[in-house]
């Protein structure tokens, strides 16, 4: 293989399945097919944003990347030099050491910084725990790292306590730990959902910023695709534990070809009244994914359905996009 | 014109009391609203929208004191109602969609008996089977399926519940209805439904509406008017076309440009510098001169007024657009 086409990320066939226990004495029965049979890759440097609505699986998919979970089965490889090592059988020092590679973001600044440690504690952490450099390498380490996010001069921010520091300001601390022990890759999940709109703008161009300058790839997990286009090259869409469509994001968010991807999009406000959007068509709600048939996972919902969806849908390609239905297959 | 707003708010000036001292959370706003219309009201949190809705509906907490202006209701500030004459106003004439459905709902009565409660407050002389006939009324015209009259709120999805708090308002055919984040916990799919249920049913009962609203791209689809605040002020109030196309004051500009959308080309985002200010000490002058890139010495020196800069438009800043 080639070294320019080896990804940064590849994720293949990954399942987690959370068990439903009606009773705690017995076994359980049926499970939650949360995040079921997913693959993709991200090339080194870019960014691809998961997309979908509440209790799709998105936020079990990063912390199955980060490792918070261990899947029910599949593969993680994260590129190490010409390799790519599986994640998923790492453990105890291993496991450690990737953690210098792999970070997260997380949504809610308020509950992700711990109050009682200063800025200064909160972002050396990680390189404590790592074992990296003495304490005066650290606190220089640790300054360089704030003004990189934004927060002048490091010196008045190291000593205060994240009650001090606005929403903003702790996203950037927040961020700031994630880089401190340099890695390759980041989780963000909805890293700016909470954050106010004139907030909200100067995060995210901050994390694109960082991405370019040290040559980043986020998995940038949202509900929000406006969000997701500013933010990633390629998009990936979830429904219902799978990835029903991936692809570029211009292209995608301009022609979507999975009926949900549609349905998605067309649904979104659009800041301009001069705009009449199409609303869309399909009914009803998501639902979860306890044991599903195996069928087309929209089915239900699917204004397009025919007799084929009734059956597992391939993964077809079209127009380098990945699509999840029979309509393209 | 000549025509009567139904909603008149004077000059209205809130404080907080808290330990720290006073926050100024709504500072000297002032507008009207027409039978009809329907309004959204944006700005960041802490930008006082909600206290505006509170105090509308005589419901702030008890640490709020209002230091001036009027509330007219036809007329008739509802400042000076006591509580009791209050009563009659709530739910008849102004009613809330609130924000989290889950909790506006009870969770140990059934749907169904939570909104005859409110019916019977006002109207005292019907018979159970008018009332039940009434809710169910209520449920087809804000799309829930009858059968869930009789059921607990639990076992409701999160868009009917937000149905079901819009059928709760809708009991006593109110003239204003206040709708405060009514879908910033749904999913985009239901949030599209809900909100074009909202707009049917306030055009079709010509109900006035305030939306109030973080998310400019939500009001931009269903609000005749918008009104900016920022800090406690209003800085901002036109329709919603000339808000979008010929936006005066800086900070609606700073708004509409920090906005991501979907569609068009992929304009640069612009990030406001800062953050918004403490009003506990809020900045003299105009309150957004600290992050405005556009300030002039003005800015610093004295309060601009909110007047009219064109047809149905003000806005409050020494340095429009």
């Amino acid at each position: 293989m080639n070294t320019a086409t080896i990804p940064l990320v590849r994720v293949d066939s990954l399942k987690m399945y959370f068990p439903v226990s009606t009773s705690i004495m017995r076994q359980a029965k049926s499970f939650i097919h949360a995040v079921d049979n997913i693959c993709f890759d991200i090339p080194e440097g870019k960014s691809l944003a998961l997309v979908g609505e509440s209790g799709c699986g998105k936020t079990t998919t990063g912390k199955l990347l980060s490792r918070l979970y261990t899947p029910t089965a599949g593969h993680i490889f994260l590129r190490d030099g010409e390799e790519l090592v599986d994640l998923v059988t790492l453990k105890g020092k291993s496991l450690k050491r990737f953690r210098r590679r792999v970070q997260m973001i997380f949504q809610d600044p308020y509950e992700s910084l711990n109050p009682r440690l200063t800025i200064f504690e909160t972002v050396a952490e990680p390189l404590l725990v790592q074992n990296i450099g003495s304490l005066q390498e650290r606190e220089e380490r640790v300054a360089v790292l704030l003004e990189k996010v934004g927060l002048m001069p490091a010196g008045s921010f190291l000593f205060r306590y994240p009650h001090e520091l606005s929403g903003g300001q702790r996203q950037r601390v927040a961020i700031a730990r994630a880089l401190v022990v340099e890695p390759r890759f980041i989780v963000a999940d909805e890293p700016t959902s909470m954050l106010d709109v004139s907030i909200r703008t100067g995060v995210m161009s901050l994390m694109m910023d960082l991405a370019k300058d040290m040559g980043l790839s986020y998995l940038y997990i949202t509900h929000d695709l406006a969000v997701a286009r500013y933010t990633s090259q390629e998009i990936a869409v979830m429904y219902m534990g799978k990835i029903v469509e991936r692809g570029e994001t211009e292209a995608m968010l301009s022609n979507p070809l999975h009926p949900y991807t549609q349905a998605l999009i067309s649904a979104v406000p659009i800041p301009d009244p001069s705009i009449q959007r199409q609303p869309p068509t399909i009914k009803g709600g998501i639902s979860q994914p306890i044991d599903p048939l195996p069928r087309c996972r929209f089915y239900e919902r699917c204004p397009m359905q025919f007799g084929a969806c009734n059956e597992e849908p391939p993964i077809a390609q079209k127009d380098g996009r990945q699509v999840l239905c029979w309509l393209h297959a | 014109m000549g025509e009567q707003p139904l909603l008149s708010i004077r000059n209205l000036t809130l404080e907080y009391k808290t330990r720290k001292g006073y926050v100024s959370a709504v500072s000297d706003v002032s507008f009207d609203l027409m039978a009809g219309q329907s309004m959204g009201l944006v700005g960041e949190s802490g930008c006082g929208k909600t206290t505006i809705a509170m105090t509308l509906l005589r419901l702030s907490p008890d640490n709020a004191i209002i230091r001036n202006g009027q509330i007219l209701l036809d007329g008739k500030d509802l400042l000076k109602l006591s509580e009791q004459e209050m009563r009659d106003v709530r739910w008849a004439r102004i009613s809330m969609v609130f924000q989290a459905a889950m909790n506006a709902l009870d969770p140990v009565y059934r749907v169904e008996d939570q909104i005859i409660e409110a019916i019977d407050r006002h109207q005292t002389d019907l018979t159970l089977a008018h009332k039940h006939q009434s809710v169910e009324e209520l449920f087809q015209l804000v799309g829930i399926d009858t059968k869930m009259m009789s059921r607990y709120p639990h076992e409701f999805s999160g868009g009917m519940r937000q149905r079901a708090v819009i059928a709760m308002a809708l009991a006593c055919s109110p003239s204003l209805i206040i709708a405060d984040e009514p879908t910033t916990a749904l999913d985009v799919i239901v949030q599209d439904q809900v909100l074009r249920e909202l707009a049917r049913i306030q055009r079709t009962m010509n109900m006035s509406m305030i939306y109030i609203s973080h998310d400019i791209a939500v009001i931009a689809e269903v609000a005749d008017l918008i009104a900016v605040m920022y800090a406690g002020c209003m800085v901002e109030k036109a329709t919603t076309q000339t808000i979008f196309q010929a936006p005066r004051h800086r900070y609606t500009k700073a708004l509409l440009s920090a906005f991501p959308s979907i569609v068009g080309p992929k304009t640069e985002l612009v990030a406001l510098p800062g953050d918004p200010p403490d009003l506990l000490l809020p900045p003299p002058g105009c309150r957004f001169h600290p992050r405005c890139p556009y300030a002039i010495e003005h800015c610093y020196q004295e309060k601009p007024p909110f007047e009219q800069v064109g047809y149905a438009h003000w806005a409050a800043c020494w340095n429009p657009v």
